[in-house]
């Protein structure tokens, strides 16, 4: 049976680390850190926590900038940009390259991800 | 332009890029000129804000309104100096 | 050279004449045997054009772009996938006889003196039925030790099994602690020397505790929690805990069930009033959390003062993952020193002296040479023990110039903690048999069928030799693997 951290639901053999680094924002070095914090080791899987520690995990992360809040920010980086008329913004704006590569060929991933609302 | 280049090849112990720019408090009532500069790489200094600058972009000038936010950037990255590839028009 | 292919040009497929019904004889038909073509398609003789019976679906069913040349069809049958857990269980797998292996007659049981007797040396001896379960019990027989290959498990005896179990009737008779560490080169049988540690202590009635692989507890794979009330704090870990307990009880059954509590233990959840079987106490933990406890109450009990207990032999393979950094982090994100760890401090403070057994007994722990991180201490400190133990003895070349390694100024990775605990242990170096032992193996080998060669001195010099001054596990490749498939 699933469990649910955070709102989302794991299977029980997902290791912990690997469940927390799901969420946007959340990286090795983050979860290494919480897994540190509520004595879990590395090589744990989310069926063998106590359910204490599963709603202390929850209340952690409700605690941090992660998800939704990490993605506004970074939205918020890239309008306050748009809306100052700066050369980044306008790149952005048009799905080309920021840092002044070159735009003979060889764009797809500025293509993919530049926008004003960036999707990750 | 290659506005982040500027922006790293300054250490913080450095501090900004001051240029000596002909900046002129505006006197209540009366209207100043824009500040004309081909100066790109000045740094945006907290005192700019509210002024009005010409920035040159190799070929004319644009007028920039500095506003809060815009402090620490240059004013080159204000003024874009490349045109738009078109086909209908080259 | 390009001849064949020009005049291949010549021959154009029509609808009549198709290339292969050209008479044989002609020159073109010399040319269909060209090298290379790029007309095959036109050449492959043509396909039965189904007459009679509807067709099958549409015309371009079938027509699938296939792309990989090599690509898996799924109707392919692969069978039952393994369920979780059943690789590791077949790779972990202990077999400990084999029927087609030939008995040998002379085989005789271990009693409870023949490990300390030295004329017992250079004998197989196998291993009675009940140690082989107590043993299995506790995990001290290896996948990779060749147990399978025999009718049933046997032993060698050799030099220093006796020396070894000589020290420990010696400590056990003065009410002791013997304090010893196995060390040697690869494949010398240092978990062997342990195991036959464990078979004389199960012998002689003797408590024994093994950890199996002291990895299990230092590299980060089990759980671990901290120890409230200790300071510095100390890291309990429950789920290994348990099934230490539960080995324990295995092992040593017959044993613990005759030893009776002398004290009640409240701070257990299930009431142990006093003398209840040790047997009942080491089962009262059915879960991971009581398991810290049961253990504390149970060691406790087997080391109280005065009460009449048996002796006990601690033992551990992989001493060098003991003493080192544990990859475990504390709350604050700082590395746990393996010391940190309760189990671990344990067996650290038993082995280093610090704790005391009062009924005397043995701590036993085995070095790896395959799987172990680098320890600069431990090395040190086993290196300048086995200087000084040679220094007493006035050295083997009598040259009475036996250096004892000093420290390297210049480097910083030593570890004081380490370098206390085996400050005063003695470490048993474990070398490769003389030709006595290297026959008595062979012998056995033969006898069980396994070794196909008569074994005389020619040919147990040449294997002696092989395996690089009869280093046991190098015999075994030279002389038993060699047939295996």
């Amino acid at each position: 049976m699933p469990v649910s951290i955070f709102g989302a639901a794991f299977h029980e053999q997902k290791l912990v680390k690997k469940a927390l680094e799901s969420f946007y924002a959340l990286g090795p070095q983050t979860s290494a850190r919480i897994l540190a914090k509520y004595c879990i080791h590395p090589r744990a899987k989310i069926g063998t926590l106590p359910p204490k520690t599963v709603t202390a995990l929850t209340a952690e992360l409700s605690t941090m900038t992660i998800e939704s809040d990490a993605k506004k920010i970074l939205h918020d980086n890239i309008k306050r940009l748009r809306d100052m008329g700066t050369y980044r913004g306008r790149r952005h704006a048009m799905n080309l390259p920021v840092r002044g590569q070159r735009t003979r060929n060889q764009i797809e991933t500025a293509r993919k991800l530049n926008k004003v609302e960036r999707r990750g | 332009m290659q506005p982040t280049r500027c922006l790293l090849k300054r250490s913080v112990w450095k501090g900004p890029h001051i240029v000596p720019l002909p900046i002129v408090r505006p006197e209540p009532g009366k209207r100043v000129a824009p500040i004309r500069t081909q100066a790109r790489s000045a740094t945006i200094l907290p005192n700019f804000v509210g002024l009005k600058f010409q920035v040159h972009n190799g070929k004319v000038y644009h007028d920039v309104t500095i506003t809060e936010e815009m402090v620490g950037h240059k004013l080159g990255e204000f003024s874009p100096t490349r045109k738009t590839f078109m086909w209908n028009k080259s | 050279m390009s001849a064949p292919s020009c005049l291949r040009c010549l021959v154009r497929p029509s609808a009549g004449v198709t290339v292969s019904s050209l008479p044989r004889s002609s020159p073109l038909a010399v040319a269909r045997a060209a090298p290379f073509s790029t007309t095959t398609a036109n050449l492959r003789p043509k396909k039965e054009v189904q007459t009679g019976g509807a067709p099958k679906g549409h015309v371009r069913s079938g027509k699938m772009l296939q792309l990989g040349k090599f690509k898996k069809g799924k109707a392919g049958d692969r069978g039952r996938t393994p369920a979780p857990g059943e690789r590791k269980a077949y790779r972990k797998r202990i077999t400990l006889s084999n029927d087609n292996a030939i008995p040998v007659p002379w085989l005789t049981d271990l009693g409870p003196a023949d490990l300390a007797n030295p004329a017992n040396t250079a004998r197989i001896m196998a291993l009675p039925t009940e140690v082989q379960d107590q043993l299995r019990a506790s995990e001290a027989f290896k996948p990779t030790q060749c147990w399978g290959m025999f009718r049933k498990p046997a032993v060698l005896v050799r030099k220093e099994t006796i020396d070894m179990a000589n020290r420990m009737q010696n400590a056990a008779d003065k009410r002791h602690t013997l304090r010893l560490v196995v060390s040697g080169d690869k494949l010398t049988g240092k978990s062997l020397m342990v195991l036959q540690a464990m078979a004389h202590a199960h012998l002689n009635n003797w408590v024994v505790i093994h950890i199996p692989e002291v990895q299990e507890l230092t590299t980060a794979c089990t759980e671990y929690a901290p120890i409230p009330n200790t300071d510095p704090v100390q890291y309990m870990q429950p789920v290994y805990v348990l099934k230490l307990l539960q080995a324990i009880r295995r092992a040593n059954e017959g044993v613990l069930s005759k030893i009776l509590t002398v004290s009640a233990h409240p701070e257990l959840s299930q009431s142990m009033p006093p003398n209840t079987p040790l047997l009942a106490l080491a089962g009262a933990a059915k879960e991971p959390d009581a398991a810290w406890p049961v253990f504390q109450a149970l060691w406790s009990e087997l080391t109280a003062q005065g009460a009449n207990r048996p002796p006990i032999l601690l033992s551990a393979d992989g001493l060098a993952h003991m003493m080192k950094v544990s990859d475990y982090r504390s709350p604050a994100f700082d590395l746990i020193h393996s010391h940190d760890l309760a189990l671990v401090r344990l067996f650290a403070d038993a082995l280093g002296g610090g704790l005391r057994l009062p009924s005397g007994g043995a701590v036993i722990a085995a070095t790896t040479r395959s799987n172990a991180p680098r320890t600069p201490s431990m090395e040190l400190a086993l290196a300048q023990r086995e200087a000084e133990a040679n220094k007493g003895l006035g050295g083997p070349s009598s040259s009475g110039a036996v250096e004892v390694p000093q420290r390297d100024p210049f480097f910083r990775g030593y570890d004081d903690r380490v370098e206390a605990v085996l400050r005063s242990v003695q470490v048993l170096r474990v070398r490769g048999v003389d030709k006595l032992e290297a026959r008595a193996l062979m012998e056995y080998w033969a006898a069980s069928g396994m070794l196909r060669a008569t074994v005389d001195e020619k040919a147990v010099t040449e294997k002696w030799a092989l395996s690089g001054g009869g280093v046991p596990g190098e015999m075994e490749r030279a002389a038993l693997l060699t047939a295996r498939i």
